[in-house]
């Protein structure tokens, strides 16, 4: 990598930063090992080692009065034509947030529009042929918190943004970062985010329409606090099967821990502002970053679950909630019934930090005592 | 060549499955800003008691050294030491390509950093969410941790891999299970060391 130093790139005019992509170290691996990529028509998608992406700016110290136009290049390094969701790349303008920026190391804030997108059409797509390359500008400072003055580092990397889960290697276009020298300029805020719908609860719902209405959301989010509400009752009661299957051993310590998730989990549900993003379009159910409470992301395979039960939307929720580092910092050791259960004869420590365990006490389907 | 023959070499296989895969994948692959890799910081494993588990080795490899803010790929590798394939879930393991969940222990400086990553909670898998990995072969894939673990500061980082693949199976009808009964097994790894420069 060229840059050495921050200082010293102030002084080049038309620094460039190759780039790396995410998992793409290995990319003549990829094509031989399990991932096959999806075949589309006459392109297949993009997967991580196909698309360099290269970020450039014309000086790389900027006063206040310049705008901060970076652009953006795309070259298939590949041998077969690819295609890339635009949604992740600036040809349409900027429609997410795509760029890390941070400044004096403190992350800047992203200030744009987030979108609901469909299940893509063919025209979402752009399509890169062998060696193609694509470029387009980006004005930074539209977008993104530039207030501050300060050493700026950015960096592409369409992983970053939330519903990109799952893409199947679509998302992961990164570059590596771009030192830049900003001076600070005041930031206008964009029109606010009308996706936001606040509901009685402190349940705010974001990109939740169409087929993925808010209301459904709602009713998903009452079952998940009835659910908890049933599982703090349990807990105080007298303890069975329901508890053994799920959780192991009952003694003194094992219940108090389970009884110290779900009290935790109770009170994220009726008194934090809980924000459920239903923009992600991939298989899963859903998921959540540990350290960013409460929001959760809900996924395709949510939406075609039943409201409660077994793998509902209802559990689905607790399990989300289950996982933030706040509330009771659950892991994904084993997923599903058969498996959760099996847990408590093989590894019973992992199953009560197991969120699907947690979620399978709360569903109690088929219910036991 | 007899059953017992295999099993004999078997073990031989597995000393040496991790620094043979590894070199050869060095001489086909070419990486012209790859950090010069060192043996030192390979680490074959051993495996715990189950019957499944002695079937599979697991390493993991990472460079010396990377730069500070940029990609920190850390390569994985299992190893089939039994005499017929094995079907491996590749979710929650490097053998995925991304990280959709805690699958390391990362610390730098000796101290242990927060998984940034997502939490995923899946749909059932199919047969394309496994590995086939044939008797003596290694499949290796490679996955960056710097941004799931905030790996992006100098320091001395140690990486481990928590150890747990979600179901394996020689039945390749199995995978996945029409039951959901997935065979998860433990396989341990040594932990690999590496140290992130400022640039």
């Amino acid at each position: 990598m060229s840059l050495s130093s921050g200082g010293r790139l102030n002084w080049i005019v038309g620094a460039v930063v190759s780039v790396s992509l995410l998992g793409g170290c290995g990319a003549p691996d990829e094509q031989t090992q399990d991932s096959t990529p999806v075949q589309g028509e006459t392109a297949r998608d993009a997967i991580a080692g196909d698309v360099k992406v290269t970020l450039s700016v014309p000086r790389s110290s900027l006063a206040a009065r310049e705008a901060v136009m970076v652009s953006v290049t795309l070259t298939n390094v590949s041998k077969d034509t690819v295609r890339l969701l635009k949604w992740h790349t600036a040809a349409d303008g900027l429609k997410e947030d795509l760029f890390a920026v941070t400044v004096n190391g403190q992350k800047a804030e992203y200030n744009g529009r987030h979108y609901k997108w469909a299940t893509p059409v063919a025209s979402d797509f752009l399509r890169l042929a062998p060696g193609e390359s694509v470029s387009h500008d980006v004005d930074l400072g539209a977008i993104y918190d530039l207030s501050v003055t300060g050493a700026y580092s950015i960096r592409y990397d369409s992983d970053g943004h939330h519903s990109d889960v799952g893409h199947e290697g679509l998302s992961q276009l990164r570059s590596d970062a771009l030192a830049l020298s900003i001076e600070g300029r005041p930031f206008v805020h964009p029109v606010a985010d009308s996706t936001g719908v606040v509901t009685a609860q402190a349940l705010s719902t974001s990109s939740c329409t169409g087929s993925r209405p808010a209301a459904t959301v709602t009713t998903a989010f009452t079952t998940a606090q009835s659910m908890t509400n049933g599982a703090v009752t349990y807990l105080n009661g007298t303890i069975g099967p329901r508890f053994s299957t799920w959780f192991g051993t009952i003694n003194t310590t094992n219940v108090n821990l389970i009884k110290t998730h779900y009290a935790a989990i109770k009170t994220a549900f009726d008194t934090k502002s809980v924000i459920v993003d239903c923009a992600c379009s991939d298989s899963a159910y859903a998921y959540v970053y540990k350290n960013q409470p409460y929001r959760i992301y809900v996924c395709n395979a949510f939406w075609s679950a039943p409201m409660s039960g077994t793998d509902s939307k209802g559990g689905t929720l607790v399990h989300e909630m289950s996982h933030f580092t706040v509330v009771a910092d659950t892991d994904d050791w084993a997923y599903g019934q058969s498996a959760c259960k099996s847990l408590t004869s093989s590894n019973q420590t992992r199953a009560r930090d197991n969120a699907d365990s947690h979620e399978y006490f709360a569903e109690n389907t088929p219910a036991q005592n | 060549m007899t059953r017992g023959q295999m099993g004999r070499i078997a073990l031989l296989a597995m000393a040496v499955a991790g620094a043979g895969c590894a070199s050869k994948r060095e001489e086909t692959r070419a990486e012209p800003q790859a950090p010069q890799e060192t043996e030192a910081a390979e680490s074959p494993s051993t495996n715990e008691a189950s019957p499944m588990a002695a079937r599979l080795s697991c390493a993991m490899k990472v460079p010396s050294r990377f730069v500070a803010g940029g990609p920190v790929q850390v390569s994985f590798s299992v190893t089939n030491t039994s005499s017929q394939p094995l079907y491996v879930l590749t979710w929650n393991t490097p053998l995925e390509g991304r990280i959709l969940n805690d699958m390391f222990e990362v610390s730098r400086d000796g101290v242990e950093l927060p998984y940034q990553g997502p939490m995923v909670k899946r749909a059932p898998p199919t047969a394309d969410s496994y590995v086939t990995v044939e008797p003596g072969a290694t499949v290796t894939r490679e996955v960056d941790i710097s941004q799931a673990y905030g790996a992006t500061t100098p320091g001395a980082y140690t990486i481990t891999f928590r150890g747990a693949l979600m179901d394996v199976t020689p039945d390749k009808a199995k995978a996945p299970p029409a039951d959901g009964d997935y065979k998860g097994v433990d396989v341990k790894c040594a932990p690999v060391d590496t140290t992130l420069a400022a640039k």
